[in-house]
């Protein structure tokens, strides 16, 4: 009876632990977005996306550096914990777009009047290269608090 | 003679002797008796199945069969090894140089600055190159109380150089690629750094980051190894 009891404590950690890992790698490994299982770090070097909160300004930062694109777009999106589980809700007016003809971008932009929060900046890299090959990379900010 | 004699009188002797017990009735135990005797040979059955199921059977083939039964206890092993499995699963491989240290993933290694002590909160100074390589021209610039980056074009040859500037605090979210290469330590004017050739068929590109002190450096740029270090070591404050 004792044996049964452990082994369903032991199952249902090994179940939290899985979903915990899920949940983790979303966080820090950032899978390319389009496609699961396109390659991604084929073409981009460095990507980096940063968010630094001074008051109630976000400044976010987005750049990468390449081997070989002719062509990188920057998707920005800064987003607020929705205080549910792991749900993020766009914030209005914080999403850029931004092109570059060449092997190199950096993306800055602000956004005032942030309310009390945890935000985090999301930057999607769309790198092309000569061969017409694309690659898409998602990397998150740490989160950043206000207030 | 006589022994034979002797011998066949005996024989018929214990022959009448025994047959007095031969045809006896079969004695009937008591329902009590019985119901006794079932249970423990039920329970001796139950004590032995396990020694039983690890027997190892002869087949027809000549093969040896082991028939695998999943006890509690196997059970429980399987789940201690999952679980184990799940938590190394679950263990990031760091990386640790004189100035970063990095968390590998398995195609790219998130960097942050190790020493944060007395560094400026934001950008006092300004850091450039007093000389750019011939043909440049910057066509690019950003800047925030965060961060600063200068961007150089060659337009005949379309190389590129981009040198950015980051204050330590805070500075985080900066994956290099190293799925295939790695991470170099290198030392730029008396401060440690890394450097990291991602170069790939015709394409040459570099990264070199370091940690001066008060800011982090970083450069990228598909020049040759040699003048980009050289650029990196020249990079200065600029005096307002």
């Amino acid at each position: 009876m004792v044996l049964r009891k452990i082994m369903v404590i032991l199952f249902s950690a090994v179940v939290l632990c899985t979903s915990l890992v899920a949940t983790t790698s979303a966080e820090t490994m950032h899978p390319p977005v389009d496609d699961n299982v396109a390659p991604a770090y084929v073409i981009a070097s460095d990507p980096y996306s940063n968010l630094r909160i001074s008051g109630q300004t976000a400044y976010c930062t987005s750049k990468t550096y390449s081997t070989g694109a002719v062509s990188i777009t920057v998707e920005q999106t800064l987003e607020k914990y929705s205080g549910w589980f792991w749900i993020w809700d766009d914030v209005d007016g914080a999403h850029w777009i931004e092109t570059e003809d060449g092997n190199t971008i950096t993306v800055v932009n602000t956004k005032d009047g942030l309310s009390n929060g945890t935000y985090r900046l999301k930057s999607v890299f769309t790198l092309t290269n000569s061969s017409g090959k694309t690659e898409t990379i998602t990397i998150y900010s740490a989160e950043k608090k206000v207030g | 003679m006589f022994e034979n004699l002797l011998d066949e009188v005996l024989t018929e002797y214990y022959a009448k002797e025994l047959l007095i017990y031969s045809t006896v009735p079969e004695h009937k135990f008591s329902l009590k008796h019985r119901r006794a005797m079932k249970k423990i040979f039920k329970v001796y059955d139950h004590n032995t199945e396990p020694l039983r199921s690890k027997t190892v059977q002869s087949t027809a083939y000549g093969f040896s069969e082991h028939k695998f039964r999943l006890t509690p206890k196997r059970l429980l092993v399987l789940v201690i090894v999952i679980l184990l499995a799940t938590l190394a699963g679950c263990a990031a491989t760091y990386f640790i140089s004189q100035s970063f240290r990095g968390e590998i993933y398995s195609d790219n290694t998130e960097l942050f600055p190790i020493n944060l002590e007395n560094c400026p909160t934001t950008i006092e100074e300004k850091y450039f190159f007093p000389e750019i390589p011939e043909g440049f021209e910057i066509y690019k610039t950003n800047s925030t109380p965060f961060f600063e980056s200068t961007s150089y074009k060659n337009k005949q040859t379309g190389q590129t150089i981009t040198f950015s500037q980051h204050v330590k605090e805070g500075f985080d979210s900066i994956h290099f690629n190293t799925e295939k290469m790695e991470l170099v330590e290198i030392e730029i004017n008396g401060h440690y750094g890394l450097f990291l050739d991602v170069s790939a068929e015709e394409n040459i590109a570099y990264c070199v980051i370091w940690d001066n002190g008060d800011y982090i450096l970083e450069i990228g740029s598909n020049l040759d190894k040699n003048s980009l270090l050289n650029l990196a070591k020249s990079a200065k404050i600029l005096e307002n």
